[in-house]
């Protein structure tokens, strides 16, 4: 039996050298390195402990842990980060001022003001805007196939993406549902060949190539249904539930107009975790680096609580 | 073999440390016995003088259920294990402690309520979103005598779930009437909720995906 313990609730607001707003791999390491170099912080997340990382059954990819439940890396990281002395609470950051020296971070119960930031907050699903996706969201169509894979025991399901995660899931997914149809936009998948070809592989598991979805149906208990464009044409088909994994979006909100943002609206970084504004780094999936794993997300963590460290002792000298 | 890990354990004295009062949680199990739920609530009382354990046999054939606090407003219905067991901890934690977490803007709308809220959130233990969604409705719950949550297990509640239609997690349903989809935040939810209520709609199920600016 697995147990996870709640975050912390202290949420009086604090006066700190580095505010670090997430809960993912990157303010989790970010977290651990500030608390090893003695900076002040705060770590600053909202109720979805362990971020993406934790929406996934198995992750095969980070060095030196063969294989592990996402929310296990994510729980081993957040042990080791208290350990080392690392402050967590929490409160989601809604806006962001900058103040003569430094910064006043909001959120929904308290304030805080700080010399330095790293924004971490990743990212959240994109969503296709399709008809349907909305209206038949919670009643089978699903963003999170960890949370929800047990209504589908025995029943079949879709999934869009050919990406990691689309691949991923789809195998989760596969173990309980009776049939499972991954629909994808080109003509080969983009995820880990090691991962491609266990699907490939997989006994229970069709793919449409080069096809897009146009609608999800249903009727009033949900999902009955996906139209396809095909390359032979429309196509309807039967399913209980549609799993989407087409991309993400930067939560990148609460920091617009702080820092600048690129087209997908990712901070836009420089030598990796700088941003265009002094004492503000970015870490992870919410920024404009291109590869966005577990393993890139705590290695830019590192990086900009030591970048924040950095400035932080320049002022001190100056 | 304790069911919680010496890191576990260690853990929970810190959370406990900062209670300042003694907690009531009542077990209510079937005949066939306590089970793990009995199991895990024996461990986290071993862990602090600050909880009041009460178990109570139910003739009926049911899964475990567990309510926090003598008001009987927070319960929690199903095995707190996974992310559940995070909800129910911080559930035990709160009660012990004074003054509430909620924003002012949610505070005022309990304030001015004129109907009882019952809030049913149902949630499975691998879903990571799940927590704050319960944890949300049982901080309503313990901040006003109008307003009782019940966080849901929906496997282990499979009739309860069905009647409710939930085919994803969390699912938040009020007064049998309106429903929220996934982990909303406290803002959004509780605008959306009064929102949806001020409307005066009489439709059996009001999404409130549809009152959010
Ligand atoms: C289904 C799936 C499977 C995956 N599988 C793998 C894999 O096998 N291997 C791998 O390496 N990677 C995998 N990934 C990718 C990996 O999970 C991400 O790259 C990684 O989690 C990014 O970490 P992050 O800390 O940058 O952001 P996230 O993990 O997105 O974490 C961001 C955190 O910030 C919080 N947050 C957001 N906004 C705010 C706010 N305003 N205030 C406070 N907190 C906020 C969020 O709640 C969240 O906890 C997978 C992703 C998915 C979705």
């Amino acid at each position: 039996m697995e147990f996870h313990l709640p975050p912390d609730n202290s949420g009086t607001g604090s006066v700190v050298d580095l505010v670090i707003a997430g809960g993912g791999p990157a303010a989790l390491s970010a977290a651990l390195y500030a608390a090893r170099y003695g900076l002040g912080h705060i770590v600053l997340e909202s109720w979805q402990p362990g971020g993406q990382a934790a929406l996934t059954a198995l992750i095969e990819n980070y060095p030196g842990v063969p294989s592990v439940p996402g929310a296990k890396l994510s729980g081993i990281m957040r042990s080791q980060a208290l350990e080392a002395g690392a402050r967590f609470t929490t409160e989601t950051v809604s806006s962001v001022e900058p103040l003569g020296e430094g910064f006043l971070v909001r959120t929904e119960s308290a304030s805080h003001t700080a010399k330095t930031l790293i924004i971490a907050t990743g990212a959240a699903p994109a969503k296709l805007g399709v008809p349907g996706e909305d209206r038949y969201y919670g009643r089978g169509v699903s963003f999170c196939a960890t949370c929800d894979a047990p209504f589908y025991r025995g029943r079949r399901v879709v999934v869009v993406g050919g990406g990691d995660s689309a691949v991923k899931e789809a195998l989760h997914l596969s173990g309980v549902a009776s049939g499972l149809v991954l629909v994808h936009r080109r003509d080969t998948l983009r995820a880990e060949p090691r991962l491609a070809q266990r699907l490939l592989d997989c006994p229970t598991c069709e793919v449409r190539w080069n096809s897009t979805l146009k609608a999800v149906t249903g009727d009033e208990q949900g999902v009955t249904g996906v139209d396809l464009e095909t390359p032979s044409g429309l196509e309807h088909l039967d399913t209980d539930g549609v799993f989407l994994y087409v991309g993400t979006k930067p939560a990148t909100g609460p920091f617009r107009g702080l820092v600048e943002l690129d087209a997908r609206g990712a901070v836009l970084t420089r030598n990796i975790v700088e941003t265009s504004r002094p004492g503000v780094y970015a870490a992870g999936d919410v920024t404009s680096n291109g590869f966005r794993q577990v393993v890139t997300a705590a290695s830019d963590g590192a990086r900009a609580a030591w970048a924040a460290f950095e400035y932080l002792e320049d002022r001190r000298q100056n | 073999m304790p069911l919680l890990s010496e890191d576990d354990r260690k853990a929970i004295r810190q959370h406990f440390s900062t209670m300042e009062n003694t907690v009531e949680v009542t077990l209510t199990h079937s005949p066939d016995g306590p089970g793990d739920s009995g199991a895990i609530l024996g461990e986290l009382a071993g862990l602090t003088d600050r909880i009041r354990l009460v178990t109570a046999p139910s003739p009926e054939t049911a899964p475990p259920s567990i309510s926090v606090g003598e008001h009987g407003r927070v319960r929690f219905m199903g095995t707190p294990s996974g992310y559940e067991f995070s909800t129910l901890l911080t559930a035990i934690i709160d009660a012990g402690r004074s003054g509430t977490k909620l924003s002012p803007a949610t505070i005022e709308f309990i304030g001015g309520l004129r109907e009882e809220l019952n809030i049913m959130v149902f949630v499975t233990p691998t879903c990571p979103h799940c927590p704050g969604a319960g944890v949300l409705a049982h901080r309503m719950a313990a901040a006003s005598p109008m307003v009782s949550a019940s966080v849901i297990e929906a496997q282990e509640y499979p009739d309860l779930a069905g009647a409710h239609r939930v085919m994803g997690v969390p699912r938040t349903v009020v007064n049998e009437r309106y429903h929220a989809e996934g982990n909303m935040s406290e803002t959004v939810l509780v605008t959306a909720l009064s929102r949806a209520m001020a409307s005066g709609r009489a439709d059996a199920f009001i999404n409130l995906s549809e009152f959010i600016s």
